[in-house]
């Protein structure tokens, strides 16, 4: 059950950043906001499909730190 | 195989050695996402010096399939996640059918990968193109080469439960293949967005 909502909510966020990519109507922190959502399903993913959330708290800072890696240094790169 | 049951059945994942799928998986995934997510920090930085040539061949990419593709493989990757739960719950036809959906759908991203790249070949959009499609070919090439080799694993998988070696007692290399499966979807999270959505 937890999956399948999971897999709704990756889904919906990925409709929802196809959109904002194609509308005009967003054009300052475009990049932040898909970059955020992608974020978002990336986290999904791992501690839902991979059930990182019954494992140790190091492989969960592991995973977060990247991920805090990437988000920073691409909505730096794409706002300055 | 009496010790494998025990020990399947005794994993504590809460153990920083025993993390689900295993120790040596998860450093691999660790090193594998850093790898990807360093070489897309740098391809971001480079797109400072070039921002119009960027955009444009930005352009030249399929959004639309990009977008299908990924839900293609965000489903594949809940029917991993759900046959491995079917198969630890002992339920092994289940997770049989949900194994051949996953394999199907990978499969699935993999022919559209291959479609697009036919596309961009048609029109000269080879890896030496210009610097945005060298690091769209090496990037998506990288991850193209990762779901096919998950695909091969996976179907390896389907066989030995197909043959009751992986069970509701045995299911940690299942556990370890679907951390390999699930990666491939962690990479394409980073490198979709970045590759074909933000400008």
């Amino acid at each position: 059950m937890n999956n399948k909502i999971t897999w709704i909510v990756l889904v919906t966020l990925t409709l929802l950043s196809f959109v904002f990519s194609e509308s005009s109507f967003l054009k300052t922190g475009l990049a932040v906001t898909i970059v955020l959502l992608y974020g978002i399903k990336f986290l999904g993913i791992g501690f839902q499909y991979m059930e990182l959330y019954k494992a140790h708290l190091m492989w969960k800072t592991i995973l977060v730190t990247i991920l805090i890696i990437f988000i920073s240094f691409i909505s730096y790169a794409y706002t300055v | 195989m009496e010790k494998a049951v025990k020990k399947t059945e005794t994993i504590d994942y809460k153990n920083i050695f025993y993390p689900p799928g295993g120790i040596l998986i998860w450093m691999i995934i660790s090193v594998e996402v850093l790898t990807f997510t360093i070489a897309l920090i740098v391809f971001a930085f480079q797109r400072q010096s070039a921002v119009e040539l960027f955009n444009t061949s930005q352009n030249m990419l399929n959004k639309t399939i990009g977008t299908i593709n990924t839900i293609v493989l965000l489903t594949s990757g809940y029917f991993m996640a759900e046959a491995l739960h079917m198969l630890k719950r002992g339920k092994t036809e289940k997770s049989k059918f949900l194994l051949r959906l996953t394999i199907v759908f990978g499969i699935g991203f993999l022919v559209l990968k291959a479609f697009e790249y036919f596309q961009k070949l048609e029109h000269g959009l080879s890896l030496g193109y210009n610097t945005f499609f060298t690091y769209y070919w090496l990037l998506t090439g990288f991850h193209f080469l990762h779901v096919f080799v998950g695909v091969l694993i996976l179907s390896y998988v389907y066989y030995r439960i197909k043959k009751g070696i992986y069970t509701a007692h045995n299911f940690l290399d299942v556990e370890t293949s679907a951390s390999f499966w699930h990666m491939c979807d962690l990479i394409w999270m980073l490198l979709f967005p970045t590759l074909y959505l933000i400008h």
